[in-house]
């Protein structure tokens, strides 16, 4: 990745490039991960700067999470008599459940229960919520425990107004919404 | 003689109630003409007009600060809304896309739609064809970022609907203020300039175009394998068709409106990540549920129990031509 990329990342957060770079920067993003990760690990490290919450508004931790815990299920299965990891292994395995651990409770776990309320029973029309399997949902910016879910609402959101009758004639109401809209603060 | 007057007072009575009513229904159009050529005014400046300005954003008792830019040169609008509070959360909405940038590292780029909706295919409101559902009101003269202002109330006469508050700016017909309202007229959410800039006073008045676009189109007439049983009262299907979607699988669209409210329904062949149940930010609720291995989704700004209703209209039929 170029300096010149990380630059404009760093502008775009700080809200100092021109649309026309936006709209370059973005489109770059949504087909290169590597871009995403800078600009989250940029964003990251302003939320330290500015000495802000990190866990709340970070829905990529969930996921990466998520994916290590998958990819080490010795780590959470308790040990079994008879398949013993080797000695030399058992400290590294009990610092990555500790750091696992540590991890969940300092990152993850506050993020999925800060300020998570049940929506009140009227909210929810009873032939609904009387699916199978309905989940109650924390009344947080979408769902904060599933990032790939929020951000499918997000794009429909964003569908939605651009094809509303409306949208134009309000003026950016219809998107005060979606950027003024913090959650858990 | 006094019996000849007693002979004559229903007469009187009803002329006078007849004029009454006459008198009543006159005030009513002059308030929907004025709010009609406030909004439609309004419009023509939130198009038309530079400006630029810092915002407060009011929700759940929470204030957010937003810096808005909005340029239109040679007919082209361009429009940027960024958030000044926490996390940079940012809107740019250009002639053929939306880009929104949020703290996670997903930024989205939607296609806009040519014909439909967007700043440069904005109908405006037309108060007039919003009477089954709204009630319109001209509510005086509010100073508001140190302008005088005059406020045009759009309120929901149910609970399956917002209405609005606008406060429309007497010089430049910009909304200094406009508030998202209950049934009651209660504000749910507030947006307001603290400070605005406007370059030139005179938005430029489009002619109406209430016979083009969505709101003078007829009902779309629906096609596919998709139902919509009893749809909450007042919406009606206007569009239909296939959602642009980066990630490439199939999502088909629809969306209702009142005109002046909407919500759209997606429905995916593809029930992973879907929405079971209802969630929100802000006023715009989402409803999901699964239905024979398809997933259906309604979003809106618009109450819980509106996308809850949309979600169960949805049915699926064996023969499209049912």
């Amino acid at each position: 990745m170029s300096d010149e990329l990380r630059q404009r990342i760093s502008e775009l957060q700080d809200g100092e490039l021109d649309p026309a770079g936006t709209a370059r920067l973005v489109d770059a993003m949504a087909g290169n991960p590597g871009l995403r990760g800078t600009w989250e690990r940029y964003h990251t490290i302003g939320l330290a700067i500015r000495g802000e919450s990190v866990h709340a508004t970070r829905r990529g931790v969930a996921d990466v999470v998520r994916e290590r815990i998958a990819h080490e299920p010795t780590v959470l299965a308790p040990p079994r008599g008879d398949a013993k990891p080797p000695k030399a292994k058992r400290p590294v395995a009990a610092v990555a459940l500790a750091a696992a651990a540590a991890f969940l409770a300092v990152f993850v776990v506050p993020g999925l229960f800060d300020g998570v309320s049940p929506l009140p029973s009227v909210r929810t029309a009873p032939t609904l919520a009387a699916q199978p399997g309905v989940v109650a949902i924390p009344a947080q910016r979408w769902d904060l425990e599933h990032p790939e879910l929020a951000n499918k609402l997000d794009l429909f959101l964003v569908t939605h107004q651009e094809t509303a009758p409306t949208t134009g004639a309000k003026g950016m109401l219809p998107y005060a919404t979606f950027v003024g809209y913090e959650a858990g603060r | 003689m006094k019996r000849v007057a007693d002979s004559w007072l229903p007469a009187r009575l009803g002329i006078f109630f007849l004029l009454a009513l006459v008198v009543q229904a006159s005030l009513a159009d002059d308030v929907i003409q004025r709010a009609s050529d406030l909004l439609q005014r309004m419009a023509d400046a939130l198009k038309s007009l530079n400006y630029e300005g810092t915002l407060v954003y009011s929700h759940e008792n929470r204030l957010e600060a937003l810096h808005l830019v909005h340029r239109y040169e040679e007919g082209q609008v361009q429009e940027r809304l960024l958030s000044l509070n926490g996390p940079v959360r940012a809107v740019t909405r250009e002639p053929d896309r939306v880009m929104c940038v949020l703290p996670d590292g997903h930024p989205i780029s939607v296609k806009r739609p040519s014909g439909a909706g967007g700043l440069l295919n904005t109908d405006g409101i037309f108060p007039e064809h919003l009477g089954d559902h709204y009630r319109i009101e001209i509510q005086g003269i509010a100073r508001v970022a140190g302008r005088d202002t005059e406020v045009v109330g759009i309120i929901p006469r149910d609970d399956l609907r917002y209405g609005y508050r606008f406060y429309v700016d007497q010089e430049t017909f910009l909304p200094l203020k406009s508030d998202l309202i209950d049934s009651n007229g209660a504000s749910l959410e507030q947006l307001m300039f603290t400070a605005i800039t406007v370059d030139g006073n005179t938005p430029t008045v489009s002619a109406r175009v209430e016979e083009s676009g969505l709101r003078g189109a007829p009902v779309a007439p629906v096609e596919g394998r998709w139902r919509f049983d009893e749809p909450p009262v007042g919406f009606q299907l206007v569009s239909q068709g296939v959602m642009d979607n980066p990630s490439g699988a199939l999502v088909e669209h629809f969306l209702f409106t009142d005109r002046l409210s909407a919500y759209s329904i997606y429905i995916e062949d593809d029930t992973r990540d879907g929405l079971r149940g209802s969630t929100h930010i802000g006023a715009v609720h989402a409803a999901g549920r699964q239905i024979d291995g398809y997933q259906i989704t309604a979003v809106g700004e618009v109450p819980p129990e509106t996308v809850e209703a949309a979600v169960l209209s949805v049915r699926r039929v064996d023969d499209p031509s049912d």
